[in-house]
């Protein structure tokens, strides 16, 4: 049975604030509650990040070779040149054509296909 | 329970709220004169505070002066946010000891609150003693009265409404 303060306290609670346990005061402690366990997860999350440093750094006293980090391989490097490609012809000009063939022996003939073929005999 | 609260438990924070939860609320509401908007925001803040620091404790009285401190601590950053450090310095004038007994503001607020009830209509001051003092149920009160239980509950709003007019009425004079 609830004392005079404690019903005092109900009846000035539910004054204020309605039905004081499922009422709309009752959220206070919904949030209240959801508070608690949020500050949990952080608290633990928290020691759990401690104790993994701790533990690496444990382990770091106690095995520094092992502990120690690997030299680092290097793959070696490929270096591939760019070689500039020779295209496979080149369009040039009439008076050039004619200044590369001036004074040298041609042959003109066709293939089985009835195209022309130009062949330079001398260099 | 201290420990619920300490997990997050939603079963250990509704019973905090039942049973601790109105006592803190009439010491918030007599710091404040009444203003029962800045007594909710308390409240609130008072709530989340416990869930901070929240650890397990087997003795009631001490969790309960705790409780006393830590609302009272609460209630001090709310009126010095809300106040000028004069009023502030006043309002420490008005209650210059600090102690886990019921202060000279929470003994004037029961004052007003018994002064309201004598203003009340007899119906009305009738249906809150019986709900409120005696502890009866709304089940009870609905057969003795050969009203609904629905009905009984409508009544029982309006009876505390006019409570809280009449006891806002007293403090703000007396404040």
């Amino acid at each position: 049975m609830a004392n005079d303060s404690e019903r005092h306290d109900r009846l000035i609670g539910e004054t204020y604030h309605g039905d004081w346990a499922d009422g709309p005061a009752s959220s206070f402690a919904q949030n209240a509650a959801r508070h608690a366990r949020r500050l949990r997860r952080r608290q633990q999350a928290l020691a759990g990040v401690a104790g993994a440093v701790l533990l690496m750094a444990v382990t770091a006293m106690l095995f520094p070779r092992a502990a120690a980090p690997s030299r680092p391989v290097v793959a070696p490097k490929i270096e591939v040149a760019a070689k500039a490609v020779a295209p496979a012809y080149e369009i040039i000009s009439d008076q050039e054509l004619l200044a590369e063939v001036r004074d040298r022996p041609l042959l003109a003939m066709r293939d089985s296909d009835d195209k022309m073929k130009v062949i330079v005999l001398a260099n | 329970m201290t420990a619920g609260l300490a997990r997050g438990d939603d079963e250990a924070w509704s019973r905090f709220h039942r049973d601790y939860g109105p006592a803190i609320f009439r010491q918030l509401l007599a710091g404040t004169w009444g203003d029962h908007d800045l007594a909710g925001e308390a409240l609130q803040l008072t709530y989340l505070r416990v869930a901070r620091h929240a650890r397990p404790c087997d003795s009631e009285p001490m969790f309960k002066g705790w409780l006393r401190v830590v609302a009272r601590s609460v209630l001090n950053d709310c009126l010095r946010k809300r106040r000028s450090f004069r009023h502030l310095l006043q309002f420490w004038q008005k209650q210059p000891i600090e102690t886990p007994e019921e202060t000279e503001a929470e003994r004037n607020l029961a004052a007003a609150l018994a002064r309201a009830m004598q203003e009340l209509v007899d119906d009305d001051r009738a249906l809150l003693e019986a709900k409120y003092y005696a502890g009866t149920p709304v089940r009870i009160l609905a057969v003795q009265l050969q009203l609904s239980e629905k009905a009984v509950e409508s009544r029982l709003t309006r009876a505390r409404a006019e409570l809280r007019r009449k006891l806002q009425s007293i403090l703000a004079r007396h404040g």
